[in-house]
């Protein structure tokens, strides 16, 4: 699956969207194939078995989304949602039915690909079964085994939630984590509809790992979305 | 966009009005017949004392309340129903709609009168508030449209013209030329969006239809976010945060309050040098959430502060720094949502502040985990 030239399925009924993202691909070694509408994408899902799913959400026949959930039913692929609804409702709904991450038109490609290169890196990850016991993004350091943490060479004590959101953000870093799968990893199913609980631990975990809080540099926030850990 | 803009106006417009226009006649005539039922009951009482005459002047006072709220026909029915009301239970012979005195004719045409002449004037009234308002919409769509064309069709223009000389020069032109001609429409395509994005937010605003989404937020998260939001634009800027201790969480819709911040820190770097401070602070004073983003730039010309937030108000139109004009009266709008207060003042020692705040409220009780 992880060839050096990865298969990227566009999902995307604009002509004009598809030949931009053919072209970016293309000259960023990755290959493509393309669909123009729902029912094509989850055919072609099925027959060409792609390494990362780019998928618009307005398409002519059926919401993206469906696209999305259908698709969760039997693969792992990695789904990059590519639309240009940018209200964070539309976001959280994508993600929650199983997107991996989500970026708005219009949208620069180095943004894009930046993003395409995180998802495909976790899927390899994932695939490979070699799940890394070490984190490291800067002055960051997460050894998973030991949970032991470190945070410009100097040990930090982090509570037993504060540690579980912390991997739970590792597992998707450089993604967006949906408040409801965080709260839901850190707290269980109950607290779901409490995300102040979770803005207050993400608060007090700043105050451990940033050197400015109000001006983080690991813990990025999607207001209305989830959180981001950056992974480089 | 301005089809969209209009559209979105008149059909809330719309759904105000001709939805409800047969309900609300049903309930003016409605209205009408309680007000002469209450006005016979008070007479009724009153008659004990007071000559019939007089007991007219509670019928009239009647109809001119009706004549003020609604428009002329329930007015004429109610000085109509009056009439016969005053005839048939204090003109004497009393329970009969005879009159024996020619003089309660005159005070039946004088009740019919005023009807008619207040609840006319009352609709001229009306007419001119309507007048006023559809005056001030239209303007606001004048000048809508000349904001779009200036800052929508200089883009434009500036991207066609990139793109064609591209195409018809491509060998022609040196490669930093088709660098610099690359980076352009780049840019004015940015610009575009930006403008696009904030007429679609200020329409959807406007339109009353957005539900505010309150959940509980740390200040400290809010600002954070937006600086995180801003940091392309700030990149050439130095920027400190000044937090107070202990500030309370706020109950807003963090996407909105978010996005104010981000105007007024976006603002902030565009019209200040590179290179001088922003400072973002957030106190708590007197029970309320002050938030403010301070700037060493040349501040604003005095006797604008309230104008800064009108819609396509811009300190120099012809200023060369890409804009909407509408980034602060999206502020305001988001500000207002919230039952917050936001202004703008020149600081004593050169440059400008925008100070937002809101009232703190009790805090969200938080079980143990």
């Amino acid at each position: 699956m992880t060839s050096a030239t990865p298969l990227v399925l566009i999902v995307e009924d604009e002509p004009k969207m598809r030949r931009v993202l053919r072209v970016t691909l293309e000259s960023n070694g990755m290959r493509y194939a393309e669909a123009a509408t729902a029912r094509e994408a989850i055919t072609k899902a099925e027959s060409q078995r792609p390494d990362l799913i780019l998928a618009d959400l307005g398409l002519p026949d059926k919401d993206g989304i469906d696209v999305i959930r259908r698709t969760r039913r039997w693969s792992s692929v990695p789904i990059v949602v590519l639309s240009a609804r940018s209200q964070e409702s539309d976001k959280v709904e994508a993600l929650d039915a199983g997107a991996d991450d989500y970026v708005t038109k219009p949208f620069s490609t180095g943004e894009l690909l930046a993003r395409l290169r995180v998802a495909l890196r976790h899927a390899s990850q994932r695939s490979d079964a070699e799940t890394s016991s070490v984190f490291e993004a800067r002055d960051l350091r997460v050894e998973l085994l030991q949970r032991r943490v470190t945070v410009r060479g100097a040990d930090v004590h982090l509570t037993p939630i504060e540690y579980r959101l912390l991997t739970s953000l590792i597992k998707k870093a450089g993604q967006v984590v949906t408040h409801a799968e965080l709260l839901r990893e850190a707290w269980g199913p109950a607290k779901t509809d409490q995300p102040h609980y979770l803005r207050i631990y993400m608060a007090g975990l700043r105050r451990k790992l940033e050197v400015d809080p109000t001006q983080p540099v690991y813990l990025l926030t999607e207001t209305g979305v989830g959180y981001r850990l950056i992974d480089q | 966009v301005a089809n969209l803009i209009s559209l979105t106006r008149v059909s809330s417009n719309n759904s105000g009005e001709a939805g409800s226009t047969g309900i609300r006649t049903r309930h003016a005539y409605l209205a009408a017949l309680l007000v002469v039922g209450l006005c016979t009951a008070l007479n009724w009482v009153l008659s004990l004392w007071l000559a019939p005459t007089n007991l007219a002047m509670v019928y009239l006072l009647g109809v001119v309340i009706v004549a003020l709220r609604y428009d002329r026909w329930p007015s004429m029915m109610c000085a109509l129903a009056s009439v016969l009301a005053f005839d048939f239970f204090f003109v004497p012979p009393v329970l009969t709609l005879r009159f024996d005195d020619t003089q309660y004719l005159v005070t039946a045409v004088v009740l019919l009168l005023v009807g008619a002449v207040v609840s006319t004037l009352a609709a001229r009234a009306r007419s001119a508030s309507r007048t006023t308002l559809v005056a001030q919409e239209e303007r606001l769509r004048n000048s809508l449209l000349a904001s779009l064309s200036h800052d929508l069709r200089t883009p434009l223009a500036v991207i066609a013209g990139s793109a064609s000389s591209l195409r018809d020069n491509m060998d022609k032109l040196s490669d930093p030329e088709r660098e610099q001609m690359l980076e352009t429409l780049y840019d004015e395509a940015q610009h575009m969006s930006v403008v696009v994005t904030d007429l679609l937010e200020m329409t959807r605003l406007d339109a009353g239809r957005v539900a505010l989404n309150r959940q509980w937020y740390p200040v400290e998260e809010l600002i954070g976010a937006a600086l995180e939001r801003c940091r392309t634009p700030l990149s050439k800027h130095r920027v400190q945060t000044r937090l107070a201790a202990a500030l309370p969480m706020l109950h807003v819709d963090g996407v909105l309050i978010e996005k104010l911040l981000v105007n007024l820190i976006e603002n902030a770097a565009k019209y200040t040098a590179p290179g001088t401070l922003i400072t973002v602070s957030a106190d708590l004073v007197a029970g309320r959430v002050v938030m403010s983003v301070e700037d060493e730039g040349p501040g604003f010309p005095p006797g604008v502060e309230e104008r800064l937030f009108d819609k396509f108000f811009r300190v120099n139109p012809e200023s060369a720094a890409p804009g909407s004009g509408l980034g602060l009266s999206i502020c305001r709008t988001i500000a207002e949502m919230h039952g917050g207060r936001i202004e703008a003042r020149n600081r004593p020692q050169g440059g400008a502040e925008f100070i937002f705040s809101l009232l703190a409220e009790s805090q969200p009780v938080m079980e143990p985990p």
